[in-house]
């Protein structure tokens, strides 16, 4: 057994993904639109997605829904609790906590995109390309990947947003280098299912390219696990990058965002605990809205991939 | 097994020398240089001459393959080089700390594993009941709940208001307790869901039926026969949960201001004590390794079927 590291939804590399003899669909529905259906008839679906939508919301219509300036320093106000004034109360510096945590919600959206966006492409590639061509640039290309599992993904995190300076983008790079090799993992785990089906074979014995084969043969078969992988990294992602702030290596003070807020709350933790409450229950808030979703897609797409 | 041990910590020669080329090439290529900090107490700008020798000490005039020699070279006979900062030797600095941050990582694992196989056995067995929605949704909120909100309101309710244990600090075992439960209870979450759903899969087994028309008692049934069986996904996952809490301890250490390796990652990023930061990455991602690697070792002992 060598499945150190491996996530606990890696597809068994020896089983094809979509093993399952699928049964045979009724004329008109395709086995990918009853996929389609059964995550829109999941009831997480329905939850997870209308919290997401609100978040949605909330970032883009932000200069419309705060009542106040995010950055603006009121010292008349400074540290009180939640009111009618301010719902959320003020920090240490009269802030807004509302009106912060409302612009926050950009922040933590795009940088919770960002780093999954990097990591899923550069991490399907890497996997695809390691699954397909096997040989030596699959013992490269993993390897490499086995030394970045080496370190815990929050620790390579921080040390790479360390190195590399404090600030938003900073974070989205270490945090999205931090998830490429576990998609690079699930990805190569699916092409090794299906590089050897024979409709592969056949491609090959009439000479298509590989790029070609890549694209229609093996891509389609590894969608699946990789979406599932991008909802469930996007909640780690989340919580990897407000962890970053929150440990004061991320984005600086004062921007709005959620993990530097709540290590911002620390220091007046005992006076004001709503400083650092009302961010943090927006992180475990957005990171629950997407693991639901998670959830009810991998129900829908991969009955193979477990929970977890 | 004894040839298959001694063939993974063989395999972890690489994995290690790559380790240290990451550590050791993230740092050289991050902006700022050690010595100007070493020397920034001077006013006027320190004498060249000074820090040519000072570059010279710590081998930074060297090509940059032979100073990555160097550093592998002496990381293998135990010597992680010398703090800029505090200037006692890295190795020694770590000793003092690994301690503190294993007994916290050791206590969360136990925390994690008991509470987490628990609450999903226990949701499993009683499935669709008040037991199986209410581990549902707790775990779901676990894997959710940002870690570092999670331990400031442990402290501010158990420590603050409660007194029932000291709020920072790291001698005693009342210091251990909240920052080990938080973790654990964090990481349980996962472990539960997980334990879940692979005993309903084995509920479902021939096997178990067979157990009962033997008319053997329920609880052997359950804790012998299906969580046996079920507890192998669960041991993946607890690999990976190793990772997770190596992390959180960074996070915990800060909150409770204890001492531990990831305090010592924490300081050496804020000073840029390039040495220090890279002796940490280097041995907590060892220690990872190792960890996982123990894990697979300990599927042939809960699983008969699997030959090592």
């Amino acid at each position: 057994m060598s499945t150190s590291l491996t996530p606990e939804l890696m597809p068994d590399p020896k089983l094809p993904v979509t093993a399952e003899p699928e049964v045979v669909p009724a004329r008109g529905t395709s086995p990918g639109r009853a996929k389609l259906l059964a995550f829109l008839r999941h009831r997480g679906t329905w939850i997870g997605g209308s919290l997401l939508v609100v978040f949605l919301l909330m970032a883009a219509l932000a200069p419309l829904l705060a009542p106040y300036d995010p950055l603006a320093v009121n010292a008349d106000v400074g540290l009180t609790a939640p009111s009618w004034a301010h719902p959320m109360g003020t920090d240490d510096f009269g802030r807004d906590i509302l009106s912060r945590v409302v612009y926050g919600s950009r922040l933590s959206l795009v940088v919770g995109f960002s780093c999954v966006a990097i990591s899923a492409v550069v991490g399907t590639l890497i996997g695809l390309l390691a699954g397909y061509f096997r040989g030596p640039t699959d013992s490269v290309l993993m390897r490499v990947m086995d030394v970045l599992l080496a370190f815990p993904g929050l620790v390579l995190a921080l040390a790479l947003a360390a190195v590399m300076g404090r600030g938003m983008l900073s974070v989205i790079v270490a945090v999205g280098v931090a998830g490429v090799p576990t998609f690079a993992r699930v990805t190569r785990g699916a092409v090794l299912g299906v590089v050897n089906t024979d409709y592969v074979l056949a491609a090959r014995a009439v000479g298509c390219r590989s790029t070609w084969i890549l694209r229609r043969h093996i891509l389609p078969n590894v969608v699946a696990p990789v979406i599932v992988m991008t909802t469930l990294y996007l909640a780690y992602a989340v919580l990897y990058a407000a962890s970053i702030s929150f440990l004061g290596v991320g984005v600086q003070p004062p921007t709005a965002e959620w993990g530097a807020m709540t290590n911002a709350g620390r220091g007046v933790l005992v006076q004001g605990w709503w400083v650092s409450t009302f961010p943090s229950v927006m992180i475990m808030l957005f990171v629950l809205a997407v693991n639901v979703m998670g959830d009810s897609l991998r129900d829908a797409l991969d009955s193979k991939l477990r929970r977890s | 097994m004894g040839a298959y041990v001694v063939r993974r910590l063989v395999a972890v020669i690489p994995i290690m020398l790559g380790v240290a080329l990451i550590a050791f090439l993230l740092l050289h290529l991050a902006p700022g240089d050690p010595i100007s900090l070493l020397v920034s107490n001077f006013d006027q700008g320190a004498p060249p001459d000074l820090v040519n020798q000072l570059r010279e000490r710590y081998g930074l005039n060297d090509p940059l393959w032979l100073q990555y020699v160097h550093y592998v070279w002496d990381a293998v006979r135990g010597d992680l080089g010398t703090s800029i900062f505090t200037g006692r030797p890295v190795t020694q600095m770590i000793l003092d700390a690994a301690p503190y941050t294993a007994a916290l990582a050791g206590a969360s694992i136990v925390i994690a594993v008991v509470l987490g196989v628990t609450l999903g056995v226990v949701a499993a067995v009683r499935r669709g009941t008040w037991w199986d929605n209410a581990s549902i949704g707790v775990s779901l909120f676990g894997l959710s709940i940002p870690q570092f909100w999670f331990g400031m309101m442990a402290v501010l309710i158990f420590a603050v208001n409660l007194h029932w244990f000291p709020s920072s600090g790291s001698g005693s075992f009342s210091h251990l307790v909240l920052p080990a439960l938080v973790l654990g209870i964090s990481a349980s979450a996962a472990i539960a869901r997980l334990t879940r759903s692979a005993m309903l899969e084995v509920l479902g087994e021939q096997y178990i039926v067979t157990a009962r028309a033997k008319g053997l008692r329920e609880v052997t049934i359950i804790s012998g026969h299906a969580l046996k069986n079920a507890f192998i996904p669960v041991l993946t996952l607890i690999g990976l949960q190793f990772g997770r809490l190596l992390g959180g301890t960074v996070i915990m250490e800060t909150i409770f201001n204890r001492q531990g390796l990831g305090t010592l990652m924490l300081t050496s990023i804020t000073r840029s004590d390039f040495p220090l930061l890279q002796g940490t990455l280097m041995v907590v991602a060892a220690v990872y390794v190792l960890l996982n690697i123990a894990v697979d070792v300990s599927y042939a002992w809960f699983d008969p079927r699997v030959r090592l």
